[in-house]
């Protein structure tokens, strides 16, 4: 209601010439439009005819295929990328990074639903077992080789090898053979109900590289970084830049965008990234002009009301991407207690935990869902056991597990802010209730070491990125081999119907109870939905809405 | 004097080897792995122990020690982990801007701290003396962090008059370069400003104090003449020391300077190795820095030995 | 004067070599106080160091609110007559960190500088007097000032792990070798006395020496030091806070708050502006006093 009140004006003094094109387009933004959404709007009322005499209605509608070529984005990223070998990391940057010049089988559509990339077609036999991935012809890689069935099967096996999704999948595949030159036949020994948004998925992506690449052996110490994208590296200088230039020869896929697969134009000249890990320099550069825009994540919603007010950029709130986490250890003498994970869950009230993290009230979302609410996923099950604020009953909950005040080891870093901000508010409202904790905070190179140690830890805070599909939960897709080490019968049981389960309804409804023993067991303790918070110039045309699973640099464009 | 350089020159030798074995035994002693690092968030343990194999850091450590310190001392510091480049390769990288920014600091101590000091000795006890006094005694207190967002406060985000960060290559453009090296070499050069000035006041004032100079008043030379052409000359010999530890306590201060301004130099580049646990990078960064610190002393001292023939040299 | 001149070497350690040089001059013992008094900055600075003192010691007195209590539904509030120095990202009282901050900061300052000086004092003395084991002790410390120290201190903290002791433990090993330094070089000197070779000659014991006689004169100077050396280490700390390798991050410590409000200095200048003050104030105020000190114990500088 809000937004169409707030459109109606905008377009209003549009029509009156009081604002111009560049100022409705912020504005727009601002208020949470995408430029689709406006374009539409100025359609329906019908645009004054010198407005698009000037040709500027092509670029108001912001279509895709009508952008400007030319320029240097220069984006501002949050750090180096640890690598750029796409089936090694999990690491958000490098999946960012690598949109740009990797592409898979399949990758998500606007509803995060998987859809064709480098595979033409894809078909699956009747019992499941057999999936039959048609390529596309003509398409080359960076090195000017042509990507052919070799490619995409030597890629698939290693991705299966070394990713951890992959060894997964790989568990259960009897072969991945070469058909012929464009087609691909998986067979699986039983069914996967995943597959497909396994292999649509940018963190650890299925990502295709060249065979010769693969057989050089130079992904690993990341001397060659060669795909089939729309930009190719020309340059990279650790912790200074990494360059990317338009592929000249890249063979876009035809019918316009569709989320993240569909066609992608490439506008730029060139892109660099520019790691500047510090959130005050990120910001001072992009309120001097140093910078176009930063990576997914580059702010904190503490800089909105810095940024906000300047006409130069654009800064809105926008869809919830993280949500930050407490894993318990079902492995340690305190948390292996049921009563003792209970007074953890009950001690806690979660608003001013968000609220430490992310800021006033419209920065984040008091939600028990583990699937956000932007994903057809999305279930309250097990409400009635999320942000409790009920001390009392922590209290009968520790007297019940007969805690004696041993120290509650709970591991936190600084190196991403809302983990130290949510810990650390955390520890005061449990220690109100009678815990004494041990809070340890320490870099993330040691959390992660650490936590993979069972008798190392208590509790640890992490955060979990927007996932489109249940099965990439970490702690449902891994539960218990993920730290924490989830380990119910039934929940196990549960987790392995969802990942054969094909049909979306009766996948839900597993997925509903699995949600719901979440709760009940409490492997860990969701704290609530942070947004993101976006800067960017007012020079950059065809932001898309969605960015979930990373910004996309395809499709933008500079206007000046 | 030969044999005293000789004989420095030989002492350096059982300097970097201590310098070798604490740095590997610091490195080493540190829990987290690169390996964590390298597989991001949601790596499961099988993945980090493949990969800890294929690093070769699973073997005893002595054998690690020992593998890594052969190598250096052939000038071979091995690959590093996080980067993926040989360690010398990435150093050779990281040098230009560090070097850079302490030589510009430098100069700009010396344009500011040079005529501060002889300003202060001239006009002994007067209030300007004490106003450069109490600026020069601030340069030691404020810390280089902080100095550092206070000018970006000031003169990027405010004025905008320079940029907030970042580094351009002297080569691909001087003027850009020169703009964005000169909050940053201020920042750093401020305090070993404040130091030389209050050591050129000091012997300054030593010196005018000197029967030549006394002499050469007496014989009815300019004051000024007297100040520029004899004080100053002998005055700027314990000078040149302070110059010289300057360099190494600049080189110190660059790690904090550049985390500030996002340079990407050698210092920047330790600190972050430490967090990813890049340890060949942190032991060859490291090994060489000191290295770098030891010549500077060196050649001071040397330095020192050769302006000033009073000093005696070849032992204690 | 080729062993003491190599002694001052970081910036906020001047001319301490110079002060070294005039252990000879025994007489000047009492003097040093008269002169102190007639030094008007150097008061200020006793005074102003006695209040922070004081303040660190009655922090729990004098601060209005637990600075450790968080409250996030009043974060970052701007300084108000509730809040005079505002509140910070965690809603906790910005006046009541600052003054529990400098208990923090002269701790470490004062517990680093203290053991620096007797761990350095006993390594310089027994390096000076005994040739033998001047070498292998001078060389550990030639390789620990190889290093810059702040990256010395980062490595120290990054292995030991964030806590106050461990700061404390960094810093001392970085700040031993000066103070060993200095003290070896008054020694090397002051065994040429002809006091202390006559004292020899009459077969006082080696210890005996090394305190009554030689120690005893070299102290002016290493207290002058001592003061530098406690100013340094509260700027080191503070760095360490800065870089993230520093006491752990929910202490109230200058260092810590200003690292939390450079990432919010546009949004929420105070908590920045306000630590940073008291940090440059201490710091200062220690610098003019070890200059005040020299000064008094140097009769050659306060002829100036």
């Amino acid at each position: 209601m809000y937004q169409e009140r707030d459109l109606q004006r905008l377009l209003m003094a549009v029509k009156d010439r009081d604002i111009s094109r560049r100022e409705l387009v912020k504005r727009g933004a601002a208020i949470g439009l995408g430029s689709y959404a406006l374009a539409g709007a100025l359609g329906a009322v019908g645009g004054p005819a010198r407005f698009q005499a000037r040709g500027l209605a092509a670029k108001l509608q912001d279509d895709p295929s009508a952008g400007v070529f030319g320029g240097t984005l220069r984006v501002a990223a949050i750090g180096e990328p640890p690598t750029l070998d796409e089936h090694q990391t999990t690491a958000g940057i490098t999946a960012e990074i690598g949109y740009n010049m990797y592409e898979t089988l399949m990758s998500y559509d606007e509803n995060y639903r998987p859809a064709p990339m480098l595979a033409e077609s894809h078909e699956v036999s009747e019992d499941g077992l057999v999936h039959t991935f048609r390529l596309r012809q003509g398409v080359p890689f960076h090195n000017g080789e042509m990507m052919t069935s070799a490619d995409v099967k030597a890629s698939l096996d290693r991705w299966g090898q070394i990713s951890g999704v992959g060894q997964r999948i790989y568990a259960v595949t009897d072969s991945v053979e070469e058909t012929d030159e464009y087609t691909v036949t998986w067979t699986l020994t039983q069914p996967y109900g995943t597959i497909l948004v396994a292999l649509s998925n940018n963190t650890q992506a299925a990502v295709i590289y060249p065979k010769s690449v693969i057989d050089a052996g130079t992904l690993e110490p990341n001397e060659s970084a060669i795909g089939t994208g729309p930009y190719r590296m020309v340059d990279r200088v650790p912790d200074a830049y990494i360059r990317f230039e338009r592929f000249e020869d890249y063979a876009a896929v035809e019918g316009g965008p569709v989320g993240y697969a569909g066609t992608k134009y490439a506008y730029f000249d060139q892109i660099e990234f520019i790691p500047v890990p510090d959130i005050s320099a990120r910001v001072a550069g992009l309120q001097a002009g140093d910078y176009h825009m930063h990576n997914q994540g580059g702010l904190n919603n503490d800089q909105f009301d810095i940024l906000s007010p300047l006409s130069e950029l654009v800064t809105q709130v926008e869809n919830p991407t993280d949500w930050p986490v407490f894993f318990l250890n079902w492995e340690s003498p305190l948390m292996s207690n049921l009563a003792m994970r209970e007074a953890v869950q009950a001690g806690l009230d979660l608003e001013p935990l968000m609220q430490s993290a992310y800021g006033s009230s419209e920065f984040y979302a008091m939600d028990p869902g583990l699937m956000m609410s932007q994903t057809a996923w999305h279930t309250t099950a097990g409400i009635e056991r999320y942000n409790m604020n009920d001390p009392e009953l922590a209290r009968a909950k520790l007297e019940e597990a007969g805690y004696d005040g041993t120290p509650i080891r709970f591991m936190s870093t600084q190196e991403y802010g809302y983990m130290y901000a949510t810990s650390t508010p955390a520890v005061q409202q449990l220690e109100a209730v009678g815990m004494v904790f041990d809070h340890q905070v320490i870099d993330w190179a040691t959390v992660v070491e650490r936590r993979a140690q069972p008798e190392e830890w208590d509790m640890f805070v992490t955060g979990h990125g927007f996932v489109p599909d249940p099965s990439q939960i970490s702690y449902v897709g891994q539960m218990n081999q993920y730290p924490g080490w989830w380990s119910s019968e039934e929940s196990l049981g549960l987790a392995a119907e969802l990942l054969a389960e094909s049909d979306f309804d009766t996948a839900y409804g597993i997925w509903e109870q699995i949600q719901s023993n979440a709760y009940t067991e409490i492997p860990a303790i969701k704290i609530g939905d942070g947004a993101t918070t976006t800067s960017r110039s007012a020079d950059i045309g065809g932001w898309s809405p969605q960015f979930e699973r990373g910004f996309k640099y395809w499709n933008l464009w500079l206007n000046e | 004097m030969l044999t005293y350089i000789l004989r420095r020159v030989l002492l350096l030798i059982p300097v970097m080897l201590i310098v070798g074995v604490v740095v590997f035994m610091l490195v080493h002693l540190t829990p987290g792995d690169p390996a964590a690092v390298i597989l991001g968030q949601n790596a499961t343990g099988e993945q980090i122990q493949a990969l800890r194999d294929r690093l070769g850091l699973n073997d005893p450590l002595l054998v690690q020690f020992w593998t890594w310190f052969s190598n250096a001392l052939r000038g071979d510091f091995g690959d590093s982990i996080f980067l993926g480049m040989p360690v010398t390769e990435a150093l050779q990288q990281r040098a230009p801007p560090t070097a850079l920014l302490t030589t510009y600091a430098l100069i700009i101590s010396i344009l500011i701290g040079v005529p501060a000091g002889v300003v202060a000795a001239v006009k002994r006890n007067s209030l300007v003396d004490r106003g450069l006094m109490l600026v020069s005694i601030s340069g030691a207190a404020i810390p280089t962090f902080f100095l550092g967002i206070l000018l970006i406060l000031i003169f990027a985000v405010r004025l905008r008059w320079l940029p907030s960060g970042g580094y351009t290559p002297i080569t691909e453009d001087p003027v850009k370069h020169f703009k964005g090296m000169i909050l940053p070499s201020f920042t750093l050069g401020f305090a070993s400003a404040g130091l030389l000035a209050r050591l050129v006041r000091s012997s300054m004032l030593d010196v005018l104090r000197e029967d030549y100079v006394r002499t050469a008043m007496a014989k009815g030379l300019v004051y000024r003449k007297v100040v520029t052409r004899h004080a100053l000359r002998n005055a700027l010999i314990p000078a040149i020391t302070v110059i010289g530890y300057s360099l190494g306590a600049l080189l110190g201060g660059a790690v904090v300077t550049e985390t500030v301004f996002t340079i990407p130099g050698m210092g920047r580049l330790v600190v972050q190795s430490i967090a990813r646990r890049d340890y060949p990078l942190i032991q060859g960064a490291i090994m060489i820095i000191a290295a770098i610190y030891v010549l500077v002393n060196l050649i001071v001292d040397i330095l020192y030995v050769y302006v000033d023939p009073r000093i005696r040299y070849g032992g204690n | 004067m080729a062993a003491t001149k190599t002694s001052a070497i970081e910036p906020g350690l001047p001319l301490a070599a110079d002060a070294a040089e005039n252990t000879r001059l025994r007489s000047s013992q009492r003097r040093w106080l008269v002169s102190l008094k007639s030094n008007r900055a150097a008061l200020v600075s006793v005074v102003v160091l006695v209040l922070l003192v004081s303040m660190a010691l009655f922090a729990p007195w004098i601060a209005p609110k637990d600075p450790a209590f968080i409250d996030p539904s009043i974060r970052l509030l701007g300084p108000s007559s509730e809040y005079r120095f505002g509140t910070d990202a965690f809603g906790r009282d910005v006046l009541s960190r600052v003054i529990y901050g400098a208990r923090v900061s002269l701790m470490i300052g004062v517990s680093v500088t203290i053991v620096a000086a007797i761990i350095g004092s006993i390594l310089g003395l027994v390096s000076g007097y005994y040739d033998r084991l001047d070498t292998p002790i001078m060389r550990i410390m030639d390789g620990l000032m190889a290093f810059p120290s702040i990256l010395l201190a980062i490595a120290i903290m990054a292995s030991l792990g964030p806590r106050t002791i461990n700061v404390f433990i960094a810093l001392t090993v970085v700040y031993v070798p000066i103070v060993a330094r200095l003290v070896r070089g008054s020694t090397l000197v002051l065994k040429q006395q002809p006091h202390v070779e006559s004292a020899r000659s009459i077969g006082l014991r080696d210890h005996t020496i090394l305190f009554r006689y030689i120690f005893a004169n070299s102290l002016s100077p290493l207290i002058v030091q001592c003061t530098f050396v406690i100013a340094l280490a509260i700027i080191s700390e503070s760095s360490l806070s800065f870089l993230g390798a520093g006491v752990p991050p929910e202490t109230p410590s200058w260092g810590n708050m200003l690292r939390d409000g450079q990432q919010l200095i546009q949004r929420a200048w105070w908590m920045a502006i306000f630590p940073g003050i008291a940090l440059v104030a201490t710091v200062l105020t220690l610098n003019i006093l070890g200059d005040g000190l020299r000064d008094a114990f140097d009769p050659r500088a306060r002829e100036r």
